[in-house]
């Protein structure tokens, strides 16, 4: 409200701004300074070794967000994709260490698990219709309890092999970097390409409608947090192979990151708008701003502050860009 | 609050002689790529019916915007009782005593209506509401408003017409100098409009001017004191109503006169393209039967809220029917969802364009591909885009909508543009079936003849046209046949050259006003 009053009165100063704004999405500024600041607070900032560690550090959150964003779009959210991180995490490296041997069998497992936790989130809300925050919050603290059960400690071991999926690469560039290129190259062909992709925004836009429109919307919202469940396994997997080892509240913090990182990248909160791509830098964001953060030592209670402060500049610009629309 | 009021009230009555009260002067408003308002100037009186009307793109909206705060204008200058003013702001307008309302409410539906009423000024002494005063003056509210209402209703409970009437008692409430309404009677009922008359008669006499936004000419010869016209962002005239009929009216809005309202009708086709046999729903449809012929616009008549929608979305699958069988062209078809309803070559226009017929925050494109994006792919997965574009032109040129581009969003289409695009939407899947559920309510009277037109042209190329309408004149100008529901039964039937509304009427009320004794249309609200 005071957004437009001060800028109706300080129109011609404000009109540029306005439109910046409106043509380049904050997160893309934000992360362009985050990168600034940490060139010129640590020298080491730009060694290929600490490039390398952000890529890799931010690629789960990365994959994470695309099922998350997806949420977001149909006009619902998956408040379980942390814990499901965390679940396929343990899964993962809780068998290895007693079956090396059957490592593609537990990957393949660990998928299942995850899509299949997608699966009943999405016919909860499509057919039964619950409530997408409760529902997924109510299977992610059933997962997270699954997950204890499982490990209640930070335990378990990977297979060399598998060590490798987040070490090797083509020269330095590390295969994770290509893995999400492509994986988001794929998303956003879909979301902007095929009909299942239109009809997504169309039900985060107005499910009446795309239903009248002869859109099978359940059917979509089924497959929609099947797949956020699909990728949040992918993550836990692919964060057992970076640690080594299953931690059981690995994936505590990915719910709400991923939010947090798909609303930077200018998805709407209320469905129908937004993208992959804006995720993906929101994604980088919060992995570069822990690693300048712990570069320069500041203490995890101001990372956790710093976070927060962030989601509410993101929900604010977001407002602001819908009163200038 | 209320003694400086009352006290600026009447050195406003004696001041009032001096000039208008209200002014706007030379008002430019420019959107990019569109000037929509162009040196319009308007003078209004204190306690004037002003009534505004133009086809939608006039630049009605723009202008109340602009009165309202919403928007600021480009050029120009707002005088008010001879002073100039800035309305920079939603709130400084209504500091100024300017209320808008709009066709959704701004009340609260969870609490009563004295609260809603006296919200942000409720009367409290050491932090505690004073409960029977917040009653008490609410009261007194709706009685300047000749209006009787029990205050401890909880509005969400309330019919839109007495939500429409909180929200009037609640401007009252605040300094209510200027009342702004855009289309107020468009979900109200002929006894419920009459009632906002009233109300609006009584605002008249506190000297509260009103401007009424409405495409209803009829409503706006009954209420107003004097007409403004605005085409194309510019003023064509404002006029005493007394110095004007109908038909000038039309002739203003829309700059060339308007001999054929309704496009010709045409002879029928062979056969039945669609045949609803027993279709029941409890307590709701009682064995509906009929038939839509070949090239045929069937019109169900009758009273609002006798089961039409019901009807219709019982046929296209949008709720569940108890029983009740649905042939096309002989063969019956099994219909549980609107997706089998389209597989059935059925097209559905619903009531409400905006809850039900769009996806108002996306493009116009995607809008218009939504019901046949599989018609157009590539191979098994992707769209191919070469293709939509064609289909998407072809079916804007068809239709003429005005817009910027494809990908401009529906949201910011006027009303007869946006019923437009759903048309398209229905049209791309090149039904055999349409039906069409209150195809022009709320738009301008260019874009209506447009749209009768096309359902005309749609007949005659074979369709078979259900169209439900609470519009007595577009039932008869356009119906072929006419059936007339009433409580939830088929109760006439007549053929559409010949009918009168009268007759319709007839036997849209003979049932509920003979049978049900305890029927009582609600005088008070």
């Amino acid at each position: 409200m005071s957004n437009v009053l001060v800028s109706s009165k300080t129109k011609s100063a404000s009109q540029p701004l306005k439109r910046l704004v409106q043509r380049i999405r904050p997160v893309y500024l934000a992360l362009f300074l985050l990168i600034l600041i940490g060139i010129f607070t640590q020298p080491t900032f730009l060694t290929l070794r600490n490039v390398r560690n952000i890529i890799l550090s931010s690629t789960p959150w990365a994959i994470a967000t695309i099922g998350q964003t997806l949420a977001l779009l149909t006009a619902g959210i998956d408040l379980s994709i942390g814990p499901v991180v965390s679940l396929t995490n343990v899964i993962a490296a809780f068998l290895m260490k007693n079956h090396p041997n059957q490592v593609w069998g537990i990957v393949l497992l660990c998928i299942v698990c995850g899509t299949l936790v997608g699966l009943i989130n999405g016919f909860a809300i499509a057919r039964l219709r619950l409530n997408p925050f409760i529902i997924t919050l109510a299977t992610g603290t059933i997962i997270q309890g699954v997950t204890l059960g499982i490990m209640y400690q930070p335990g378990g071991l990977v297979t060399e092999g598998f060590l490798q999926i987040s070490r090797a690469g083509l020269g330095a560039i590390p295969y994770a970097l290509f893995f999400l290129i492509i994986l988001y190259g794929i998303g956003t062909f879909i979301l902007k390409r095929t009909p299942f992709g239109l009809s997504i925004y169309a039900i985060g836009g107005n499910e009446t409608s795309a239903h009248l429109s002869g859109i099978r919307t359940s059917l979509v919202i089924v497959v929609v947090y099947s797949i956020s469940g699909f990728l949040a396994a992918l993550a836990g997997l692919f964060l057992a192979s970076r640690i080594g080892s299953g931690d059981p509240l690995v994936g505590d913090p990915i719910s709400l990151d991923t939010i947090t990182a798909a609303v930077l990248g200018g998805t709407s909160l209320f469905g129908g708008v937004g993208d992959l791509i804006g995720g993906l830098a929101g994604a980088f964001f919060i992995g570069i701003l822990s690693t300048v953060l712990n570069l320069n030592n500041v203490s995890p209670f101001y990372q956790w502050i710093s976070k927060g402060v962030i989601l509410i500049a993101a929900l604010a610009l977001d407002l602001w860009r819908q009163a200038i629309d | 609050m209320t003694i400086s009021l009352s006290s600026r009230y009447n050195l406003n009555m004696s001041e009032s002689t001096i000039g208008p009260y209200l002014e706007m002067r030379s008002i430019t408003k420019d959107f990019p790529g569109v000037r929509a308002l162009d040196s319009v100037t308007i003078t209004v009186d204190r306690a004037e019916v002003r009534a505004l009307v133009g086809e939608n793109g006039a630049g009605k909206s723009t202008l109340i915007k602009i009165l309202s705060g919403a928007y600021r204008t480009d050029q120009g200058e707002i005088w008010l009782e001879s002073n100039k003013t800035e309305i920079y702001s939603p709130l400084r307008a209504l500091a100024l005593g300017i209320s808008t309302i709009y066709q959704e409410f701004n009340l609260v539906p969870q609490l009563n209506v004295a609260e809603n009423i006296m919200l942000g000024q409720v009367p409290a002494k050491w932090g505690v509401i004073n409960t029977k005063e917040v009653h008490q003056k609410a009261k007194e509210v709706l009685q300047q408003l000749g209006i009787e209402l029990n205050t401890y209703q909880i509005v969400g409970k309330l019919t839109v017409a007495q939500q429409q009437i909180v929200e009037i008692a609640k401007a009252l409430a605040r300094n209510l100098q200027i009342l702004i309404m855009d289309e107020p009677t468009a979900a109200l009922n002929q006894v419920e409009i009459g009632n906002l008359f009233n109300v609006i008669r009584a605002l008249k006499k506190r000297g509260v001017t009103v401007l009424y936004i409405s495409h209803r000419l009829s409503e706006i010869f009954e209420i107003a004191d004097s007409v403004t016209v605005l085409k194309d962002g510019k003023l064509v005239d404002t006029k005493v109503i007394q110095e004007l009929s109908r038909d000038d009216v039309v002739r203003m809005m829309i700059g060339r006169q308007l001999t054929d309202y309704f496009p010709p009708k045409d002879t029928l086709g062979e056969g039945t393209v669609l045949r609803v046999r027993n279709l029941c729903l409890e307590n709701r449809l009682f064995d509906i039967n009929l038939d839509v012929f070949t090239g045929e616009i069937l019109g169900i008549a009758g009273l609002e809220g006798q089961g039409q929608v019901e009807l219709v979305q019982s046929i296209v699958g949008v709720i569940k029917r108890d029983s009740g069988d649905i042939f096309r062209n002989g063969n019956q078809v099994q219909i549980e969802a609107p997706l089998d309803a389209m597989n059935a070559g059925i097209g559905y226009i619903p009531d409400d364009r905006k809850q039900d017929g769009l996806v108002l925050i996306r493009s116009v494109n995607e809008n218009i591909t939504l019901p046949s994006l599989r018609n157009r792919q590539k191979n098994l997965f992707f769209i191919d885009n070469k293709l939509e574009r064609g289909f998407v032109n072809q079916l804007i040129d068809k239709l003429s909508i005005k817009l910027t581009s494809r990908s401009q969003l529906v949201k910011g289409l006027s009303g007869g543009n946006q019923q437009k695009v759903v048309l398209a939407k229905w049209l791309g899947i090149q039904p055999q079936v349409l039906v069409v559920a209150e195809p022009t309510r709320g738009i301008d009277v260019g874009s209506k003849s447009e749209i009768h037109h096309l359902m005309r042209d749609l007949a005659r190329q074979g369709v078979g046209i259900l169209m439900v309408s609470s519009e007595l004149p577009e039932i008869l100008g356009m119906s072929d046949r006419i059936v007339v529901m009433s409580r939830g039964r088929l109760v006439a039937e007549m053929p559409g050259d010949g009918a009168s509304e009268e007759a319709i009427m007839a036997a849209a009320t003979k049932d509920i006003l003979t049978q049900e004794t305890t029927y009582q249309p609600e005088n008070t609200l």
